[in-house]
This record gives structure tokens, C-alpha cells and sequence, in this order.
């Protein structure tokens, strides 16, 4: 804050220029007093007034900077946060403090015997980031799970035992979305530990609002508050689920007169009537996903069956990776299959779920689409290719899914805040998982770090929402800005693909110079550049830099 | 004892300074010399009165001891009270060094007439001389006995009292 200066954080050039000012205007007017360096006055009226002066000014310039959004943006790096949360209060608007990531680790040991875990029991990954449990944990083999118990598992080789423990990041940022397969260590004590690593990837992690995010959204932030306008329904959902855990980064919605918006063409003539809303939301930054650990019921040889309910993973995309419990798939997507290589195969099918009692319109002739990605779908999944021949077989199954889904739902249900007139359903955006393989050259005198060219890329990629392309000439733009002296754009240089699973159930592949949606649009379908977001795992972005 | 030599000159329009030693009754006895009191009316000086209060004033104030003005000053007092002079010749070096700085420091803004004013001939420093001086290791005293010349061809004499480690 501006009173927090003081003449410790005064520069020798400030107190000069302050100095000169006071001598011009004490010799302007009272010019027979002796300025002159050595001169009492000099010492005992100028200088601690300019070194006064020389704060005030320091002190009048940070206030000027705080009473502007914009100025506290071109001093980003020095400015107090406080600063900007006063100014934003005056709007109503809460700047983003961040979150923190959790997840599951699967912890393995070495005997059976009965673990306690207190309330801030730490792992740490190599790296140093710290994980640590919010409450208390008891692990034992007969967990009574309705009392919060954890179950100890014998693993299937029987050769140590493991168990599944919740832990959320010590800290706010994104660099705490672990990955699934990152090793963990115990930070204290922990009789019989063998290891630990991410069972799946952990989520949710957040980094705190930057001035130039909180500037970029203020228009939407202030806008009027009704679910109305695109404009008023991103600021309301973005108002209302500020700082819950459930952070929005880009809303679509479908109304009436959008070629994706089907549910007000329930009629015999098949014209738009109105009144009904798709409001795709991201949710996640990267393709995020959700752990469910099913019991799939022999339904043939080597075939298990279960399901997923609506509540499980609610409006969930797609399936990542159906696998042991206890294995762990660090998968690639990138130029293949949408299941992540190392799943076993399945057949899921998808149905609608839970509209009885409710008034969302949802024609039951085309349930299966109009339900797609919403909060009122289910599937049953048929797994095959299971060396087992056990009446019952867990799966470890993951799911991308967009957090928050049915909350947003909840919310927009009620009579308080939607329009009474309206028909909302909130819908997981349709995710085009990209893959980038690229050549990048630099100059062997120079130095270019292909981690971060590959971090890069992927905050661009998972940063582009609702546009109709993404193309490698953008991307080319990143890994040049880089350092970066030429991309190869050969056949053999750059590869981009990218995969979309629309509403109907079919996957459909993009690849070449750019991944167009508009090319594979099929509105019935509810697949359009304005339901579709592009996202990408670490995996999948694979940067080889050469030198030359 | 100062020593001063009658002349005329008009004051009036001279530019003035607060003066920072009230008296020197008796100048080699540190507790003998009093700064200014604020129960004090305060008294001002000018001419070769205030040229000898400044030099006086930079010759005794110790570098990087002013805060935002770290070039203000000499080591001839640290050097003294910090025991580096153990004789008489190591006296009259520190002078000379700490004497050139003030000159080049009170000439730094003597030069800049258009921000300072323009200066009368007896505020003009032109020579400082050091006439007579000792060094009491018996009780820690320096004795500096200095002739100042300025423009107008004026000398005042004064004594400058300091300490000396015991």
C-alpha cells in the first residue's frame, strides 16, 4: 500500500530530483537564503524536506498507479494484490485467489497392518511439490468405508499390499496438477512405505488470478446479471461460482437460432420456438479427468459389464482408460484412439437418466444426443479382453469430465436466478484432444529449452475455446517466440491431429495444417466449432529440438 | 583564538545562512563549543563569516555519514578519532586530502550560479592554509589552526576543536 513507503525505499535519484525542485522554489521565493551545499539551511531545511518531499511523491505515484486497473497492470510484477482487490470491490468482483489441486495416490506397503494418517501428512514429488491429507485416515484391510475408512489392498502379484489415499496440493497453482504415475515420497515416517505414486491425475489446480485475467474479464464480470445474454450468463455463472473450486474458463451458449441448439425445434414443423439454452462450460484448463473405481459383472467370456451412472462422473466427455486397480496408465492420446493406449477395450452406450420430475425438455426419440454431456446421462460399459474369470472384476476406469457440471446445473434450475421462461442445461464441452509431434531448429549458439517449448504449446492449445480452428502456423508463432529458428513443416516435421467424439457416439479425426471443425460439423450431432473446445495432454505434445 | 582584520563592506542583499556555532569562548576544550539551541533566537551569518561556517561544516563532516548525500564531507575526523594519524606528517596529509575535497565540493555548487545565485568576492574561497597544529596524546586533542583566503584577499584565522582518541 502507498502509506507502507517510507524513506528506506527512497533512490538517491528520486531525493535528488526532489532536492533541485525544493532549491528552485525556497531560492524563487526567499532567494537570500544560502542554499549551497555545506550551508546549515542546506542541511537542516532542504534535505530532510526533499527526502519528505521525495517519499510523498513515491508515495502520490503508488497511489495513482492503485486507483487504476490499467496502471497496476503495466506494474504487475510490484503491485500488492490487496490493491487490486480493493479496486475490484468496488465492482462487486472477487479476483481468483486459486485453488488447490487434489487427488489420489496409491500408496503402497509392505504388511498388512492398520495405517493412521493425521491431518496434514506430507508427500512430495521429486520436484518438491508438497501433497499432504485434510483429515484423519485410518487404512486397514476390513475399512469399514461408511465411516470414512480406507481399504488396504493386496496387490494381484501378492507382493505388497497398497491402499488409495486422498491428499490435496499444500499450496494454489496449476503446477500441482500432477500427472498419473508421479512418484511421491513420504515426507515423515512411515512404517513399512515402499512407494507412492499418483494413481491418477490430480486436478482442480489453480493458479491465482493475475490483474491481467481479472482486467480481461471485468466487462463480463460488472455486465448485467441475468441469465439473458452470452454476456450476462458468462458473468453470472462466473460471479456465483467464483472462488467455490469450480473455475470457468470459457462458457458457449447455444440459444435460440443456434444451428446446435435442438431442444426448441420440438415440434411437428421443426421450427425454433426459443426459450431453450445449451450452455457448454470449460471448466478445466487441460482435459481433466474423474477416477471411478467400478465393478464390472461377468457378462461373457473374458467381458465385463457395468455402469456409469449419471451421478458418478456427471456429463462426463469420455472415457480416457479402463485398467487394473493397481496399474497405472500413463497415456498417450495423441494420433491414435481416444481410450489412452494401455486400456482395455469397451463398448459403452449411452442413455438418458433422471428427466422424470424434471422440466428440461428432452426429446425421448433423440435422448441419447439431446442428454449427451449433461448431468442426465448414463451409459453401460461393456469391457472386453479381461484375462479373468471371476464372476466380478474391478476397473480402475477414468473419465474426462468437466468439474462442476451438476452444481452449475443445480443452480441454473433454480427459480431464483433462471428465467422463468427458460429451459437451461449446462453440457461438458466437446473436447478435440490434440496431438503435436514438431521438429523445431535453433541455432547451436544459442540455447532453447524443448520442455518449455512444450509447455508452451500446451497452455496455448488448452487455452483456445469455442473457435473454429487451430492451426500450426499458430503454433509455429509459439515455438519461434521460443527461440526457434525455423519449424520444419515438411511431412516429416510437424504433425497436429486431433480427435472429437461428438453427441452421437462417433469419433472423427482432424490432421493436416489445421484442425478445422467447421470441416466435420454436424449440428445434430451437437458438434460445431461452438461446442467444441481444443485441449491437450503433456503426453501428447512431443517437441525434438535440433541444432543447425 | 579567531583572528579577524577591520574592512568595510555593505551586507545588505547578501544571501544569508543560519549560524551553526553560536560562540567558541574558549576553542581547545571540546565541551566549549555549542551548536545552536532552538530555546536560542537564531542568529544569521553571511560574508566571510558564512565561508568559513561552511567550510568548516564540510571539513568536519565525515563521508557517507549524510544520508542522500554520501560524497558530503572528509575522513579527516574518522582518520582522527579511528587513530590512523600517529603523528604530526600523518596530520598535515589527512589535511590535504580532506582540503582538496572541500574545495572541489564547494566549487561544485559555486558553478551553478543560475540555480545558487551569483557570490560576492569575500565568499569566495581561494586558499586555506593550515598555519599551526598538534596533536595532544595526553589528552586526545588536535589542535588545527587554519588561514582562509577568499576573492576579496580577506583571511580569518579560526581554530578548529576535535577529538583525538584517549
Amino acid at each position: 500500500m502507498a502509506d507502507e513507503l517510507t524513506l528506506a525505499d527512497v533512490t538517491q535519484e528520486e531525493f535528488d530530483t526532489a532536492e533541485s525542485v525544493l532549491i528552485d522554489l525556497v531560492r524563487t521565493t526567499y532567494p537570500s537564503l544560502d542554499l549551497r551545499r555545506g550551508t546549515v539551511l542546506r542541511d537542516l531545511l532542504i534535505r530532510p524536506a526533499a527526502s519528505v518531499t521525495a517519499l510523498n511523491t513515491d508515495r502520490l505515484e503508488m497511489l495513482q498507479i492503485q486507483m487504476s486497473l490499467t496502471a497496476m497492470l503495466a506494474n504487475e510484477d510490484t503491485i500488492d494484490p490487496a490493491a487490486v482487490d480493493n479496486i475490484l470491490a468496488n465492482f462487486g468482483v472477487v479476483r481468483n485467489a486459486g485453488a488447490e489441486a487434489t487427488g489420489q495416490v496409491q500408496v503402497r506397503v509392505d504388511a498388512d497392518r492398520t495405517y493412521t494418517f493425521a491431518p496434514g501428512f506430507q508427500f512430495l514429488t521429486l520436484d518438491g511439490l508438497i501433497f499432504e491429507t485434510t483429515q484423519n485416515y485410518v487404512v486397514k484391510t476390513d475399512a469399514d468405508p461408511l465411516s470414512g475408512e480406507i481399504e488396504l489392498f493386496l496387490s494381484g502379484d501378492g507382493t505388497y499390499y497398497y491402499f488409495i489415499l486422498p491428499l490435496t496440493a499444500a499450496d494454489v497453482g496449476s503446477e500441482y496438477s500432477i500427472v498419473e504415475g508421479t512418484a511421491l515420497d513420504a515426507a515423515a515416517s512411515l512404517f513399512g512405505f515402499v512407494a507412492a505414486s499418483a494413481y491418477a491425475d490430480f486436478s482442480g489446480g489453480l493458479d491465482e488470478e493475475s490483474i491481467s485475467q481479472v482486467v480481461a474479464r471485468l466487462p463480463a464480470a460488472i455486465s448485467y446479471r441475468a441469465l439473458e445474454s452470452r454476456t450476462s450468463i458468462d458473468a453470472k455463472l462466473r460471479d456465483h461460482f467464483e472462488g467455490t473450486g469450480v473455475t470457468i474458463q470459457d462458457l458457449s451458449s447455444q440459444g435460440y437460432g443456434d444451428r446446435t441448439q435442438l431442444r426448441d425445434k420440438h415440434n411437428p414443423t421443426g421450427f425454433a420456438v426459443g426459450s431453450r439454452v445449451d450452455i457448454y462450460s470449460r471448466t478445466f484448463t487441460a482435459p481433466q479427468t474423474v477416477l471411478l473405481q467400478k465393478a464390472g459383472v461377468r457378462v461373457g467370456e473374458n467381458q465385463y459389464q457395468f455402469t456409469i451412472e449419471r451421478t458418478e462422473a456427471p456429463g462426463y466427455y469420455a472415457i480416457r482408460s479402463i485398467s487394473e486397480v493397481d496399474s497405472s496408465i500413463n497415456g498417450e492420446l495423441a494420433f491414435d484412439t481416444l481410450p489412452a493406449i494401455g486400456s482395455y477395450a469397451f463398448v459403452e452406450v449411452r442413455s438418458a437418466d433422471g428427466l422424470t420430475g424434471t422440466f428440461h425438455d428432452i426429446d425421448p426419440d433423440n435422448s441419447v444426443i439431446e442428454s449427451a454431456y449433461t448431468v442426465y446421462q448414463k451409459s453401460v460399459v461393456t469391457v472386453s479382453g479381461v484375462p479373468s474369470a471371476e464372476a466380478e472384476h474391478n476397473f480402475k476406469v477414468e473419465v474426462f469430465s468437466a468439474n462442476g457440471l451438476s452444481a452449475m446445473q443445480t443452480y441454473v434450475d433454480g427459480t431464483d436466478v433462471r428465467n422463468l421462461e427458460a429451459d437451461y442445461i449446462l453440457r461438458c464441452p466437446l473436447i478435440c484432444f490434440v496431438g503435436v509431434d514438431v521438429k523445431a531448429y535453433y541455432d547451436a549458439s544459442r540455447t532453447v529449452d524443448a520442455e518449455t517449448m512444450q509447455r508452451d504449446l500446451y497452455n496455448y492449445i488448452n487455452s483456445r475455446s469455442f473457435i473454429r480452428r487451430l492451426t500450426r502456423s499458430e503454433l509455429t508463432c509459439i515455438l519461434l517466440a521460443d527461440g526457434a529458428t525455423r519449424i520444419d513443416l515438411g511431412a516429416s516435421g510437424m504433425a497436429l491431429q486431433g480427435i472429437v467424439r461428438d453427441a452421437a457416439g462417433a469419433t472423427h479425426t482432424l490432421q493436416g495444417d489445421t484442425l478445422d471443425i467447421e470441416t466435420i460439423a454436424d449440428a445434430k450431432s451437437l458438434l460445431a466449432p461452438e461446442t467444441v473446445v481444443f485441449g491437450a495432454e503433456l503426453e501428447s505434445i512431443h517437441v525434438e529440438v535440433v541444432a543447425e | 583564538m579567531a583572528q579577524s582584520y577591520p574592512y568595510t563592506v555593505d551586507y545588505s542583499g547578501r544571501q544569508v545562512d543560519i549560524e551553526m556555532l553560536q560562540s567558541i569562548v574558549r576553542p581547545v576544550e571540546i565541551e566549549q563549543v555549542t551548536v545552536s539551541s532552538i530555546t536560542q533566537p537564531a542568529k544569521i551569518v553571511t560574508g566571510v563569516q558564512k565561508l568559513v561556517q561552511r567550510y568548516a561544516l564540510l571539513l568536519l563532516s565525515t563521508l557517507e555519514t549524510v544520508h542522500f548525500d554520501q560524497d558530503q564531507g572528509t575522513l579527516l575526523v574518522s582518520n582522527l578519532v579511528g587513530g590512523v594519524i600517529q603523528n604530526r606528517g600523518r596530520l598535515q596529509s589527512a589535511f590535504a586530502v580532506a582540503n582538496t575535497s572541500v574545495f572541489q565540493q564547494m566549487k561544485k555548487d559555486d558553478a551553478q550560479v543560475e540555480v545558487f545565485g551569483d557570490q560576492p568576492a569575500d565568499e569566495i574561497l581561494t586558499r586555506a592554509t593550515l598555519l599551526d597544529f598538534d596533536i595532544d596524546f595526553v589528552d586526545s586533542l588536535v589542535y588545527l589552526r587554519i588561514r582562509l583566503t577568499t576573492q576579496a584577499g580577506d583571511d580569518l584565522t579560526f581554530i578548529v576543536p576535535t577529538t583525538a582518541p584517549r
